[in-house]
């Protein structure tokens, strides 16, 4: 019997109205962001602490991952699928909550990074209520999709539909392993794992949330819009099988690739350097399963835009995932890890995503609104303005990436760096305004397709629903002979999440339970001991600027390194870190060993500006840590948390742990006075962060300098 | 023709490159020293290139009289053979050169520092390549000019496909592409929202590839962690701070730049200028450029006869070698070189006790011989304060 239904197509709009919004808002956060790192003032400091490039750059990320990426993920699935699966998706209404839901998700997470509140995990700084809340809609996406699956009136799965899938429960069970953590406060709270196994999670996660969210999902959208635009049949079917299963059964492996020369065991990085190896060749099979189905279609890609895009989407897509690799190979991470040359990889991977996204809205909007893009010439600037963008974006990344690398790791025939860090900063400024000019062009083409997608909905007229009609699905089925093993599969839409599940559990599973329960992994330092309730309250302030975002505390062990920062950094010295702050980027100075290196009062005057003590800084100042007090009423909450993570600090201390922080407060600000005349109340917060700063990494100097006395 | 001309020009190239790719000198090493070969592999890959010498030299010989041959026998076609001619007098003239020039190669590289163990097998490695490379493009011309001999009849040049057209039929071949027209025959069947679904077999260098990378993997976790055969971080950290010791120590030896806080003295005034051009940039901003630091400054007043650390070359040499990290001074032994520390500590000793205005109060003791210089070549103190 055939049935007729309805495509929702409203919900689609909205998805896709969301997608380029915070697209854009994204993207200028990126680009203040960007100009921010030339020109320090713009952090406007001395008015407020909210747009500080610590809190910002959070936002952007956040912003065109979770809110443009997710949007154009959510975009893709709710047209493709009920039009794969010939039913209309299986409740409007949780897909009208999935859409606001996420909306306010995003519009939290944006005040509250601003705010200050992060986890201090990146792209995982979201605190633990707006986690709840992802979970939550997570889920309801999630329900909605599958009922839309189990409710079908087409036997098989599409490819497209396998990768949506397979991104789900993988995304859902990265979030939820990463993200536990324990409360302090409504806002406020401290992740179960601490150093190496809190980065080994991290990374685990942060790699795949750019394999599940940015990555797969995106090819399950270019196995649906690419061959509609192109009119061309999918290359090869038991390509997408092959490619499919490697991808995600390799990809979840490949996290500690993030973590080479940091205090991880040797194995565990070992397994992130052959797992992205591998990777190479499931991730090229998509990019050639895109390319080849353009065969024959070639002549079109020459004059439609949205192929254009798709295109250029898929080869950045190869060339990305063939730098990936390269760059998990130890002696070049050696160069590109915290380096500008890890932010040139992950623009132009973004690239990708951005590209895809784009090129389906061109296709899809004038679809939805039943008439003819505005202006084909528009797009092509729009293209070309891009492009130019992200050439001018990746090539001075590059060259400073290079520049510094050599600068950092030169050495004078006597033995002595030849350049301080400043010199490396300065050498790269120019570099940083070519990035965020070449940003703000990026930008620029987004606008330019913002206007033209609004010409063309408003030259049209949009339709709610699409009639579609198709006969119910025959109880029984029978399979022809000589089907394929995989069609069964196909056809069954919960054993194919149960072995997705399966096969993406596995990579995390081996890297991470050895990591927590082999002592040997983590060989403790007897030394090392849990901050103090000053030193803690310290941490909290240096998480909450997003300090991170420009500062590793993790050396390597390397020459120019070790001679720089101090000795290389010990897997035991971190067990207490709940998060882990070992950071991705330098755009500052390491500072695992920062502790007792300068003097209190150098820390006082290079918080309230760092050019006075640093000339040529790009650091902005932080006037507000010393107008505010510290939070002396969250202590008692903190310390009990952190005990009941396992940190040794007696029972019954949070009684007494403000009395030994204000006496630990006291000292520091009498010090001050009495060697500096620096006059500042022992209660403000710039004393809790330089007694955290003046911490860092003294555990293991004191055991030393016991060991060996000066010559 | 133009077949022709092409590959005059690119004899004329490879010619032309090959003294030169040749002739590319490794890095000065930085320390020269007298053994000529950090292990047994460079003699080995040497003896290889002084060995693969002979064959090209042969094969040299054999493509000039062959192309004699050739050309004698075609010679109907008159025109342009000069510039052919003109090509191969050239690989006549070049070759014994080229020989020459990768023997000096050879010879340079053999005069390499252990240090360059790596430029070394680099540098072999290459010339090595690059005589192969020789070896079979010469084999592959005297091929043709032998064939040529028998079969006189060339290929019409106008039959030949266009590059395009060969570079597609190759794209094709290597990707295992069916033409489009028998797509038919290869459609699954499926139509989901109307895309359909071919079932092309996957490119075999795709599966090679992916096998090879697989390989590659259990190679690596082998090599690192079974066989034990490649260092692990901290063992490379070792062998890598080994060795800048041992190249630091091996330079220093040689420069008169071995000053510590035993053997420093107060240096002249040119000295004492190039600790003030260091103090200001790199000091300043603790002590203010003169020295003198400010009220509530971070550094002390280094202008007046206060010290904290003692007021001899020797102390002012220590404090700012190791610093004082507890108070704040940091160390800077890695930062300058113990010349410049002992020209920066001069440059401090010659400012102590000019007492300029508008600095930090005073810190620590009143120096106890402040007036007399620790070393009688010193200039008084305030005569070079007055410079300032």
């Amino acid at each position: 019997m055939i049935e007729k239904f309805y495509y929702d197509n409203k919900i689609t709009k909205l998805f896709a109205i969301a997608c380029i919004t915070w697209g854009v808002v994204g993207m200028l956060m990126g680009v203040i962001a960007a100009f921010q790192l030339v020109f320090p003032a713009l952090n406007l400091s001395e008015y407020m602490p909210y747009l500080s490039f610590g809190r910002l750059r959070p936002v952007h990320t956040n912003a065109v991952i979770f809110a443009f990426v997710g949007n154009g993920i959510f975009t893709a699935v709710y047209y493709s699928i009920p039009r794969l699966l010939k039913a209309p998706m299986w409740s409007a209404t949780l897909s009208k909550i999935h859409f606001w839901g996420w909306q306010f998700i995003i519009v939290c997470a944006a005040l509250t990074l601003l705010g200050g509140f992060t986890t201090g995990k990146e792209y995982a700084e979201l605190e633990w209520p707006i986690d709840v809340l992802i979970t939550i809609v997570w889920v309801i996406f999630g329900i909605n999709m599958i009922g839309t699956i189990l409710t079908r009136r087409e036997r098989h799965l599409y490819v497209a539909i396998w990768f949506f899938l397979a991104s789900w429960v993988t995304v859902a069970m990265l979030h939820i392993v990463n993200s536990l953590e324990v409360p302090v406060s409504f806002l406020k709270s401290y992740p179960v794992y601490a150093g190496v196994q809190d980065a080994l999670v991290q990374w685990w996660y942060g790699h795949n949330a750019v394999a599940f969210f940015l990555t797969t999902p995106y090819l399950g959208l270019m196995y649906y819009f690419l061959p509609k635009a192109a009119d061309r049949p999918v290359y090869s079917y038991r390509l997408s099988i092959v490619h499919f299963w490697s991808l995600i059964f390799l990809y979840i492996w490949a996290g500690p690739h993030h973590l080479l020369y940091t205090a991880l065991p040797d194995w565990a990085q070992s397994l992130g350097t052959v797992f992205s190896i591998m990777l190479l060749l499931p991730s090229w099979g998509g990019m050639l399963n895109g390319l080849f189905t353009l065969r024959g279609a070639w002549d079109k890609v020459r004059v439609d835009p949205v192929l254009k895009f798709f295109v250029v989407a898929v080869t950045c897509y190869g060339m990305s995932t063939f730098e990936g690799p390269m760059m998990s190979l130890k002696n070049v991470n050696a160069i590109s890890h915290y380096s500008d040359w890890t932010v040139a990889h992950v623009h132009r991977c973004l690239g990708v995503g951005t590209d895809f996204d784009l090129g389906m809205m061109y296709w899809l909007i004038p679809k939805l609104f039943n008439t003819r893009l505005y202006s084909k010439s528009l797009a092509s600037t729009h293209f070309w303005i891009g492009t130019l963008g992200i050439i001018l974006y990746a090539v001075p990344m590059y060259w400073s990436a290079f520049r510094s690398y050599f600068m950092m790791s030169a050495f004078t025939p006597e033995g002595q760096l030849q350049y301080q860090f400043m010199d490396v900063v300065q050498t790269v400024v120019p570099f940083y305004l070519l990035r965020a000019i070449g940003g703000t062009l990026y930008l620029a083409g987004v606008l330019v397709m913002v206007y033209n997608l609004i010409k063309t909905a408003r030259s049209g007229v949009f339709s709610e629903y699409d009639e579609a009609e198709a006969p119910a699905l025959a109880p029984y089925y029978v399979a022809p002979a000589g089907s394929i093993w995989h069609s069964v599969i196909e056809r069954r839409p919960i054993l194919l999440l149960v072995l997705s599940l399966i096969v993406v559990s596995l990579g995390g599973l081996i890297e991470m339970i050895p990591t927590f329960l082999v002592k040997q992994n983590i060989p403790t330092i007897s030394s090392v001991k849990p901050y103090t309730p000053l030193e803690l309250q310290g941490r909290d302030i240096y998480i909450r600027e997003g300090c991170y975002n420009c500062h590793s505390q993790m050396i390597r062990p390397f020459r120019y390194e070790v001679t720089r920062y101090g000795d290389y950094s010990k897997a035991g010295e971190f067990v207490y870190d709940h998060p882990f702050q070992w950071g991705s980027k330098r755009t500052g100075p390491d500072l695992a060993r920062i502790g007792g290196k300068y003097g209190d009062s150098w820390h006082f005057n290079h918080m309230l500006d760092p050019t006075s003590m640093a000339p040529g800084s790009v650091m902005p100042p932080y006037p507000s840590l010393f107008d505010n007090s510290i939070n002396v009423a969250s202590t008692n909450s903190k310390i009990h948390a952190m005990r009941n993570l396992g940190v040794p600090y007696p029972d019954g201390y949070e009684a007494k742990a403000n009395q030994d922080l204000e006496k630990q407060a006291k000292g520091i600000a009498d010090k001050l006075l009495t060697e500096n005349q620096i006059k500042i109340g022992a209660d403000k917060e710039i004393i809790a962060i330089i007694a955290y700063l003046q911490r860092l990494g003294t555990d293991i100097k004191a055991k030393d300098a016991a060991a060996s006395a000066q010559p | 023709m133009s077949n022709r001309y092409i590959f005059v020009v690119a004899a004329w190239l490879s010619c032309v490159s090959m003294p030169l790719l040749a002739q590319t000198t490794p890095p000065t090493p930085i320390a020269t020293s007298e053994t000529s070969f950090a292990d047994s592999g460079h003699l080995f890959l040497l003896l290889i290139a002084i060995c693969l010498l002979l064959p090209i030299y042969i094969l040299g010989r054999i493509l000039v009289m062959s192309a004699r041959m050739y050309y004698e026998k075609e010679s109907k076609s008159t025109h342009s053979n000069t510039l052919f001619w003109l090509g191969w007098a050239t690989l006549a003239w070049v070759l014994p050169q080229t020989l020459q020039a990768q023997t000096a190669v050879v010879e340079t590289t053999a005069q390499a520092a252990d240090g360059n163990t790596n430029w070394l097998y680099v540098v072999l490695l290459s010339a090595i390549l690059l005589e192969l490379l020789l070896i079979a493009f010469l084999s592959l011309r005297v091929r043709q000019f032998l064939k040529g001999t028998s079969k006189v009849a060339k290929p019409s040049v106008a039959a030949r496909p266009s590059l395009q057209a060969r570079f597609m039929r190759w794209w094709a071949k290597v990707n295992n592409f069916r033409s489009i027209e028998e797509e038919a025959d290869i459609d699954t069947g499926h139509s989901y929202d109307g895309i359909r679904e071919l079932d092309n077999v996957t490119p075999s260098w795709f599966t090679f590839a992916f096998a090879m990378s697989i390989l590659i993997a259990i190679v690596y976790l082998w090599r690192y962690h079974v066989a034990e055969s490649a260092p692990l971080q901290l063992e490379e950290f070792r062998m890598e701070m080994a060795a800048a010791e041992e190249a630091k120590a091996e330079y220093l030896k040689k420069q008169a730049n071995n000053v510590d806080e035993n053997t420093v003295k107060l240096l002249g005034e040119a000295d004492i200028a190039a600790g003030q051009k260091i103090f200001v940039a790199q000091c300043a901003a603790c002590h203010s450029e003169n020295g003198a630091s400010k009220p509530g400054g971070v550094g002390p007043n280094l202008t007046d006869n206060h010290w904290l650390h003692g007021d001899k070359m020797p102390d002012i040499f220590k404090t700012i070698k190791y610093g004082y990290p507890d108070k704040g001074m940091k160390s800077w032994k890695d930062d300058f070189s113990p010349h410049q520390i002992a020209q920066l500590s001069s440059f401090v000793h010659s400012i102590a006790g000019s007492n300029l205005s508008g600095g930090k109060e005073p810190q620590g003791n009143i120096a106890t011989a402040a007036a007399t210089p620790a070393d009688s070549t010193a200039a008084p103190a305030d005569t070079i304060a007055q410079k300032h």
